[in-house]
């Protein structure tokens, strides 16, 4: 799909348009938060709890941090994870599912019984599970990321395959002499772009309320880095002692950006079935 | 002339629940270089499925397809891959047979692509332009996708790649008849006009009479996966042998509306082909059936003329027994 195609089809999609320009924008402040940052986001040399006004504009927490800052430096490590745990769980999911779904073979239902089994147990004991098996770290949270999300890849990318294997044009590859490799990544693979975009982005979103739970329950990213899950583990007390601001900013930056992922993909499976029709 | 593809004893099942489907059934005939055959039959009949394991696009139960001596049905996967070069194929549906992320450019230039690995960049973009214009598409098609095309134009792509690599044979599934009436005899003669700058064979697979009438030097007519009759079009048309030839001839709309013609109405049912009778598959349609034609399957014998031959225990009393499907 190029450019242009992707401009015609977001002024006729709102969904998309709304939340590419929530993710847009939550990309741009992590990468220009050490200029648009008014303060040090490490830096505990405030007075502590103040409320948000014009010095601090979102306030400060019990150690004197200042809560804007670490808003705006949290998704370079928030985002940082989780689209790199569902980018790597979508490339490896695709090598899995491409030839898993053109086999005709036994081996490929062994397959798929195998993920049936990994889906079974709940996303966020799984997580817990494989952080404790890895060791604390950003590299472990990528990791378990990643492990959590290529079943959902496998799965909708077989899917798309088991169609399109039947399809004429691939029957036309086959009669042309394409080697089965060639089959699978020239010919099938590009018409399932549609529905591994929608399902990557479902997957971030939800990689990111994942990213910051495990901050939440304190296995995740360690202090001092700014992170959302762990500002909102911070502040989640202060909230019956009236300093509402040090989770409230934070929870609130992580339904802005977990809802522009949503509405993207959401945006791009409404999309996918519009072409399908036609 | 010599023989190019020669097809014996194919036979194509495709297991279901309970026993198989007897798609194709001890199929042979062969095709000479330059010459088209034209296999014709009602939906279900097993042409489609009979070209489709010519060229190993679905394995064939047992039987040989041998093109110029060697047998593809031997072939192992790389030797087979290469040897698609020589034989190619094309679709029914022009649009479903297209990659729809590839523009045209792509999809012909692919054919040069695995098949002549020693060209450049440079000369497989002359081909392509080339191969183009003799499918009658400008230049400028090469850029766009197959969704920006017409029917026509997109089976011209279809036609454009399956000549890419200069083969000897093509299967012709019903090249025409999802296009609209207008363009057909276009496709038709871009086909046929090919065929004789190129010294092409081709298998044409047609339901249509008229089309493989008008472009066939041979016909064979299938019923239930076998061929019933076979032999020079101009005979089989004229004097056809087996009485479900006759019937089918019959349902043909012919131009002249003063012609009597008497239409053959089939009664009876078609024997599911899971369980095919042990005679005669035509036998509980056929008006002039006989005891013996349901004891044992009719072998396809010479009956007229030098080539005409016919699956039928009465071929000769034929044209008597029967009204005749022409004028009179």
């Amino acid at each position: 799909m190029t450019a242009r195609q992707l401009l015609r089809t977001a002024r006729r999609n709102s969904e998309l348009t709304a939340g590419g320009a929530l993710i847009l924008a939550w990309v741009a402040v992590a990468l220009l938060a050490p200029v648009i940052a008014p303060h040090d986001p490490a830096s505990t040399s405030f007075a502590a709890l103040q409320a948000p006004g014009s010095s601090h504009l979102f306030g400060t927490d019990r150690l004197g941090h200042d809560v804007f800052s670490r808003v705006l430096y949290a998704p370079r490590a928030d985002l940082y994870l989780a689209v790199s745990g569902v980018l790597l769980a979508l490339l490896v999911g695709v090598l899995i599912a491409v030839p898993v779904g053109f086999t005709r073979r036994w081996w490929g239902d062994v397959v798929m019984r195998f993920f049936d089994g990994f889906q079974a147990f709940p996303v966020l004991i799984m997580a817990l599970a494989l952080v404790q098996a890895l060791g604390q770290g950003s590299g472990t949270i990528i990791a378990a990321l990643a492990i959590l999300n290529v079943p959902l890849f496998v799965r909708v990318v077989r899917g798309q395959v088991l169609s399109l294997r039947e399809r004429r044009f691939v029957e036309a590859a086959v009669a042309a002499g394409n080697p089965t490799r060639r089959i699978l990544f020239r010919h099938i693979l590009p018409n399932t772009t549609f529905p591994i975009l929608a399902q990557a982005t479902i997957s971030i979103a939800y990689a990111i309320i994942i990213v910051a739970a495990l901050s939440f329950l304190s296995v995740g990213i360690k202090p001092p880095t700014a992170e959302w899950g762990q500002m909102i583990s911070d502040g989640y007390q202060n909230l019956t002692t009236g300093q509402w601001w040090i989770a409230i900013f934070p929870g609130l930056a992580v339904v802005t950006v977990v809802l522009g992922f949503h509405l993207v993909g959401d945006g791009l499976q409404r999309t996918f079935a519009i072409q399908r029709r036609h | 002339m010599s023989v190019l593809l020669e097809v014996a004893g194919l036979t194509k099942r495709f297991p279901v629940r309970g026993g198989a489907v007897h798609a194709v059934s001890d199929v042979s005939f062969t095709i000479e270089e330059g010459e088209s055959l034209g296999l014709v039959g009602e939906s279900g009949s097993g042409k489609t499925t009979t070209g489709r394991c010519i060229l190993r696009l679905v394995e064939p139960t047992a039987g040989t397809v041998r093109f110029r001596g060697r047998d593809i049905t031997a072939l192992g996967r790389r030797d087979l891959r290469a040897a698609r070069a020589d034989m190619q194929v094309v679709f029914q549906e022009p649009y479903e047979s297209l990659n729809p992320r590839m523009t045209v450019h792509q999809i012909v230039e692919e054919h040069l692509l695995l098949h002549r690995p020693e060209l450049s960049k440079a000369d497989r973009a002359a081909q392509v332009a080339e191969l183009l214009d003799k499918v009658s598409l400008r230049s400028e098609h090469g850029r766009r996708r197959p969704h920006e095309l017409s029917g026509g134009q997109q089976q011209r792509v279809g036609i454009a790649r399956a000549i890419a690599t200069d083969p000897a044979f093509l299967v012709l599934d019903e090249p025409t008849s999802s296009l609209d009436v207008s363009v057909r005899a276009q496709i038709l003669e871009l086909l046929l006009g090919l065929q004789r700058d190129l010294g092409l064979s081709y298998l044409f697979i047609s339901h249509d009479l008229s089309t493989i009438q008008y472009s066939c030097t041979r016909v064979a007519v299938m019923y239930l996966g076998r061929i019933v009759e076979v032999g020079p079009t101009r005979e089989v048309f004229e004097e056809p042998r087996h009485p479900y030839t006759r019937a089918l001839l019959s349902a043909l709309l012919r131009p002249d509306v003063d012609q009597s013609v008497s239409r053959i109405q089939l009664e009876g049912e078609i024997p599911s082909a899971i369980t095919l009778p042990p005679g005669c598959a035509f036998a509980s349609r056929c008006p002039v059936a006989i005891g013996a034609c349901v004891e044992a399957v009719p072998e396809l014998r010479r009956v007229a003329g030098d080539a005409q031959r016919a699956a039928c225990l009465r071929a000769e009393e034929i044209p008597a027994l029967m009204a005749t499907p022409g004028p009179g």
